[in-house]
């Protein structure tokens, strides 16, 4: 089955509160599918709906076409998670704790050593979990949510507050495993990073989705204004406007072999979020 | 009815049993054998006998239950709460029956092992009759405790926030077998609570009496029946966390 979420009209109201609005998505077999909005825009609701730890108020929510009010062991045996909730067992050892899980995955004791290496924490195998930086924690829960290889992972800010070292590691291995098959659900309000994993994001705003589609074919439907920068090579910089008179600077620049760089300025992600919803992603 | 796979059980028991062993919980079953040992000393100094009374050994027994089983599982399922492994382990796999079982036995199995040491320690001797009842009674009572321990877990934030409940709890069950002379209400509801049927166990014995009284049984099985079913109800509306 190549459908692993199915969002369809969903609705969450807290206290009368509406805090998702007609949620509608899809995410594949090999897909990853982001989230992108600011805090409180309803990301972390979303993936608590979808793995059963919230029942919405309307709508249908299915993982692996089950309605994940129905959601039990069998299912989650499936699915990894990893949120900014997801705890360690601080009294164990990384390996202890990846040991622990193992047992209630029945997954291979070999197993742990080799996604220790993948994730660069072999060396810190024997160390305490309450010793780790925030990193490394970090590390061990993204290693213990695919220790069972799951068919879906959930991550809400994987890389929140992480060096930029770490953060490009984690984008590594999240390539790895969705080109290994697995599905994954990642919330961000990294635009740069959504931009960079996944195959189809959903802008949210105020629980709701603004907008859906490829990060390419978003900045592409944005991009109104068509401008291009130029650096010649006086180090002098332009930004040249879909103008005849800029046209015609820029090809007088060409046949002068004067440009040293040339960029065309399609919006980004962060720029078409603004536009869409008048609003920063902080 | 939710399945209990003994491999996730196996699992979370040997994790809760290595947190018995951690500084915080390790001194709890400490607490009643010393104290034992410390009245066994006393006692050899000071009393004319120099043997203890059943009633000294029925206090080592409620402390122990009240330390180990109320006092242990409570806090270590509000460390659970407080570091947010609960939820991780309740969307890995682990049914909330896993957890349960996991969380308890190996405290049960604690509190029956000091409890089983506490007369040796005391060096009171008993009949096989009176070691029966004896072991049945003080099983139950542990059994009790521990669901107690589970209710106040549930109940409770993060650990400083059982420990709060926890400590005016234990000092009602404690003192009330020994304050029941002061007044009949009082001797009337501390012969209900499961602290007090220890108490009547250990006067039973003093007096030479038959130790085995149908009505303490009948009262640890209403008490466990009654700790089970708000348990339950507690479970049921939101898991382990009633407080979110």
């Amino acid at each position: 089955m190549n459908e692993i979420i199915k969002l369809n009209h969903v609705s969450k109201k807290f206290n009368n509160e509406l805090v998702l609005k007609d949620i509608n998505a899809i995410l594949h077999k090999g897909e990853i599918l982001g989230f992108l909005g600011p805090s409180g825009a309803g990301k972390t609701t979303t993936i608590k709906i979808i793995t059963g730890q919230l029942h919405q108020t309307s709508g249908e929510a299915c993982i692996f076409g089950i309605d994940s009010k129905n959601i039990d062991e069998t299912i989650y045996e499936q699915i990894g998670i990893v949120t900014d909730m997801s705890g360690v067992y601080e009294r164990l050892t990384v390996y202890d704790n990846l040991r622990y899980f193992s047992k209630i995955h029945g997954v291979d004791k070999k197993e742990i050593n080799i996604l220790l290496e993948r994730v660069g924490l072999l060396e810190h195998k024997n160390k305490l979990a309450s010793k780790l930086s925030k990193g490394q924690t970090q590390r061990l829960v993204l290693s213990r949510a695919i220790l069972h290889k799951p068919k879906v992972l959930f991550l809400d800010e994987p890389t929140s507050g992480l060096d930029p070292s770490t953060a490009l590691k984690i984008h590594q291995l999240l390539l790895e495993l969705k080109s290994e098959g697995m599905a994954i659900f990642l919330t961000t309000h990294n635009m740069e990073e959504a931009t960079k994993l996944c195959d189809h994001v959903a802008l949210l705003n105020d629980g709701e989705i603004v907008e859906f589609g490829t990060p390419h074919q978003l900045c592409l439907k944005y991009n109104t204004e068509k401008k291009y920068h130029v650096l010649l090579d006086d180090k002098k910089e332009y930004v040249i406007h879909q103008t005849r008179e800029d046209l015609s600077q820029l090809n007088e620049w060409l046949l002068e072999n004067r440009i040293e760089t040339l960029h065309s300025c399609e919006p980004t992600l962060e720029t078409v979020f603004l536009k869409v919803t008048g609003r920063g992603l902080e | 009815m939710k399945s209990i796979h003994l491999r996730k059980l196996l699992a979370v028991m040997e994790v809760k049993g290595k947190t018995l062993l951690d500084k915080t919980y390790i001194i709890m079953p400490l607490f009643s054998i010393g104290f034992a040992l410390l009245m066994r000393f006393m006692s050899s100094v000071y009393m004319e006998s120099g043997k203890m009374s059943p009633s000294t050994l029925a206090n080592c027994v409620i402390m122990n239950i009240c330390m180990c089983s109320i006092f242990c599982v409570a806090g270590s399922l509000a460390e659970e709460k407080e570091k947010h492994t609960l939820r991780v382990l309740m969307t890995s796999s682990v049914n909330g029956m896993e957890f349960y079982f996991g969380s308890v036995l190996p405290v049960l199995m604690e509190s029956i092992v000091v409890n089983t040491l506490l007369p040796f320690i005391t060096g009171l001797s008993m009949t096989v009759m009176q070691w029966g009842c004896y072991l049945l009674l003080t099983t139950l009572s542990s059994l009790i405790g521990t669901i107690v321990g589970m209710l106040i877990g549930i109940y409770s934030k993060d650990q400083m926030n059982a420990s709060m409940i926890t400590t005016p709890f234990m000092l009602v069950l404690l003192l009330l077998p020994m304050l029941n002379g002061i007044h009949p209400i009082l001797d009337t509801i501390s012969s209900l609570t499961f602290t007090g049927v220890i108490m009547d166990f250990a006067n039973q014995i003093s007096i030479n009496a038959h130790p085995f009284q149908i009505n303490s049984i009948i009262i640890l099985i209403v008490e466990i029946i009654i700790a089970t079913v708000l348990f339950l109800v507690l479970y049921k509306k939101n898991g382990f966390e009633a407080n979110d």
